[in-house]
């Protein structure tokens, strides 16, 4: 991965290069759990199909969605590249992130199985100037836990479509930031199939310039008990523009389940504009189910109460800007990741 | 606790159903064509502007394709629908010359009682035609209008041509309004002068008789500025095996500082499609308030909107819907800011019994230009047995950095704790359903006035029946 170095703060007080960090490795063997990537399995574009005949549910939940994002149809029509590979189950959990790093491709689609019971951290980098559209199948396996953060990366454009699908009892957390770019599109759907799965999203968009932003965040509970947790806060500046849709489907036959997603904007600039759309189905009765969205803006009074009090207005404006994505920021495990992005949001939108 | 007769009421669910012998006057064969249109018009003794925009709308509607969102609509058949039947009667503003079985149909609806104890004036329509209608004399003193229709194009053609169907609700605003401007014909027309303020709602009940019947009643009101006025509407129709359609339009002007409540109970048949359009523009410090009950019907689609076009307008915004088996509520509100320090609020509340199918679909637009608006939008679902269906789907366009916009809802089953807890208090499992249910929705009851309110409440625990076990 070659990207310009960031200084950033780590900790108190202590500077650190970005490429010092163990994230400008390219290694896919970190700490105890070991990933296999096997030259038969790289560049497989039948990975995913023969996946989906060995599962028979699977297969059918992936050709009911098939059409609906026409970047999915593409990639798994024609992809140019096909990376497939398995994280094996050692019984332990690392805190080294796996990296999953993507470069200048305007069709990859990556299927990365998940071992039952396996732990892992993954960290996507996406880099590239021009276009880029991937795809992503994560398949989860019975007990496994995911934990995946999406690097935010400048690319001018860029189509994203993430899915994951949830075996019994296992969990996946999602991590998502998006800054910089001119227009970017990022999907994110979780399918909870198996009984006793959980999933979480936490999205935080920090938009300036003439940025265009869609951003889709989706839970299909196909299964009983499945709990699905949503929450993304986002800050609006210059001319920026951002979609935010949410849906949480209830299946007919799902029972128990437990579905919340909630939208935050912090809207800076009067040419900024937010839509905002959160989605509820729910074709069963025994549910718990909410949502929420909000538009707000920072009060003069408050503004002017932080300058009465010796602060200056950016450093006051920061921390209401710090202040509203604090609940996203701290669920990303690694506090360099957090310290970066952190950075990114307040010189994107120099505050 | 003193006796309080009044509370023991019951409705018969026949009184909406059953209907009379169809004995209209005239009736159009079924479908629609240009000569229908025209028909209409001349029966009317229209002006030949309400003629031209009739066969302009007509023209747009041959044009348009049925919408793909939302509810399926594909058991309607617009080529079986009779668009105009016409009872055999004149109107009327005595009770005694209303004809005995149109009269005995909206005695037992309670009409004529609910006229002589709380009401400022009331409407009574059948099929087509406004067979009644009458004001109180004072009202009418201060120059208060509230007129049929067809009778307003004629007595007040300088309004009508104003408002009817340019500003508010356009012709092609979309595929059944454009049906609805063709063959529209009965409603109310209601004119509140400068600073006059209506005590007593004025009412319209609206009634469908004819089988394979479509209304199309299309209610004006214009309250100027200062003036105050609250309306009701009541709807149904009797069951048949044909299905029906209701396409209404319903526009109001709120002007400066005036003030508009406007409340509707629409019970119509199982097998009607309910496709009505309502909106406000709303001016300057002006108010409109939407009371909507959504029972009966087989398919509803109904999101009364508010245009607040004026600095400090302000739009509130309540409904209840109620979706039994085989029903598809999909209801929901508009507000759009378009004006700085405007509010609005939408409270939409829903219940799905039994495979009942509630969609809230709402809309919240925030302009540039409307500095300092501030929205608060909440919907609960409440979901009893156990295929019940309820989707939220609700749209925020924000364009603005000085608004404050809250949006919440949920969604639960009854819960089983509250049930039991209520059992044990000696109360049967129904009743106990019931009282949870009228809690839920006692912030809509509320808003109304007593003897709708106990309909509302009467008919939703006449449809609840036989949702417990």
């Amino acid at each position: 991965m070659k990207t310009t170095p960031y200084t950033i703060h780590y900790g108190i007080g202590m500077l650190m290069n970005f490429e010092q960090l163990l994230y400008d490795t390219l290694t896919f063997e970190t700490g105890s759990s070991v990933v296999t990537l096997s030259d038969s399995e790289v560049g497989n574009k039948y990975a995913l199909q023969s996946i989906l005949e060995n599962n028979e549910k699977l297969s059918s939940i992936v050709s009911k969605h098939l059409f609906d994002f026409p970047l999915f149809n593409l990639v798994h029509a024609q992809p140019t590249d096909e990376f497939y590979f398995t994280v094996k189950n050692t019984n332990t959990l690392t805190t080294h992130p796996l990296l999953l790093d993507i470069q200048n491709s305007s069709r990859t689609h990556v299927v990365i199985v998940i071992e039952d019971g396996a732990k892992v951290v993954l960290a996507e980098s996406i880099t590239g100037s021009a276009y880029l559209g991937y795809t992503l199948d994560i398949i989860v396996g019975k007990g496994a836990e995911v934990t995946f953060v999406a690097h935010p990366e400048h690319t001018s454009m860029r189509t994203v479509l993430r899915n994951a699908y949830l075996q019994e009892n296992s969990l996946i957390k999602w991590m998502e930031g998006t800054i910089e770019g001119e227009l970017i599109q990022s999907h994110i759907r979780t399918y909870l199939y198996e009984s006793g799965s959980r999933a979480e999203v936490k999205g935080i968009f920090a938009l300036a310039g003439s940025t265009v932003v869609d951003m889709y965040h989706s839970m299909y509970h196909l299964a009983s008990h499945t709990t699905s947790d949503m929450l993304t806060k986002g800050v609006l500046e210059g001319k920026s523009r951002a979609m935010y849709q949410g849906l949480i489907h209830i299946d007919e036959k799902s029972v128990g389940c437990t579905g919340y997603q909630k939208e935050d904007s912090l809207v800076l600039s009067n040419s900024a504009e937010v839509n905002a759309v959160p989605n509820l189905e729910i074709e069963n009765s025994d549910v718990k189910c909410s949502h929420g969205v909000t538009t707000a803006h920072i009060d003069r009074e408050k503004l002017f109460y932080a300058q009465s009090r010796g602060i200056s207005e950016k450093n006051a404006a920061q921390l209401f800007v710090d202040g509203h994505v604090s609940p996203c920021l701290d669920a990303i495990p690694d506090e360099n990741v957090r310290t970066q992005l952190q950075d990114r949001i307040h010189r994107n939108l120099a505050v | 606790m003193p006796d309080k007769p009044q509370l023991n009421f019951t409705i018969d669910r026949t009184l909406y159903d059953s209907a009379n012998i169809d004995s209209s006057k005239f009736k159009t064969a079924p479908g629609l064509t240009d000569r229908i249109v025209r028909e209409i018009s001349e029966q009317k003794n229209e002006p030949s502007w309400m003629l031209e925009k009739r066969l302009k709308a007509f023209e747009y509607f041959k044009q348009t394709t049925v919408p793909t969102w939302g509810p399926d609509l594909s058991g309607l058949n617009l080529d079986e629908i009779i668009y105009f039947a016409r009872p055999n009667t004149g109107e009327s503003t005595s009770w005694d010359t209303v004809p005995e079985d149109i009269k005995k149909t909206f005695e037992k609806l309670g009409i004529p009682e609910a006229e002589r104890s709380s009401l400022g004036g009331a409407g009574a329509q059948y099929d087509s035609d406004v067979v009644y209608h009458r004001i109180k004399d004072d009202l009418k003193a201060k120059g208060v209008i509230f007129e049929n229709m067809d009778v307003a194009v004629q007595q007040y053609p300088d309004l009508v041509k104003e408002y009817f169907m340019t500003q508010c609700i356009p012709i092609n605003d979309h595929k059944f309004i454009m049906l609805h401007g063709a063959v529209w014909s009965g409603g109310t027309f209601i004119y509140v002068p400068k600073n006059v303020k209506v005590d007593l709602p004025l009412q319209a009940y609206f009634r469908m008789n004819a089988e394979k019947g479509g209304q199309f009643e299309h209610t004006l009101i214009i309250v100027d500025e200062g003036a105050e006025l609250h309306y009701i509407e009541g709807c149904s129709a009797p069951r048949y095996n044909a299905n029906s359609l209701h396409a209404g339009g319903v526009e109001i002007f709120v002007k400066k500082g005036g003030r508009c409540r406007y409340s509707s109970i629409e019970n119509w048949s199982k097998n009607t499609y309910n496709l009505n359009t309502k909106r406000a523009l709303v001016d300057e410090e002006a108010v409109i308030e939407w009371v909507n009950g959504n029972m009966g019907s087989g398919t509803t689609m109904l999101y009364p909107s508010s245009v607040l076009r004026g600095r400090g307008a302000r739009s509130d915004s309540l409904g209840v819907a109620f979706a039994g088996p085989g029903q598809n509520q999909d209801t929901g509100a508009k507000a759009i800011h378009v004006a700085p320090d405007t509010k609005s609020t939408i409270k939409a509340k829903s219940i799905s019994v039994n495979g009942g199918v509630t969609t809230y679909r709402g809309l919240v637009k925030v302009a540039k230009g409307a500095e300092r608006s501030k929205v608060s939008v909440e919907c609960d679902a409440l979901l009893i047995g156990d295929d019940a269906i309820s989707n939220t789907y609700p749209y925020m366009k924000i364009n603005n950095s000085t608004t404050d916009i809250a949006h919440e809802a949920r969604v639960g089953k009854i819960g089983d704790d509250e049930i039991f807890y209520l059992q044990s208090r000696g109360l049967s499992e129904e009743a106990a359903m019931n009282l949870v249910v009228s809690g839920f929705i006692e912030p809509v009851i509320k808003s109304l006035p007593l003897e709708y309110a106990l309909e509302l409440n009467k008919l939703i625990e006449l449809e609840m029946e036989g949702s417990v076990g």
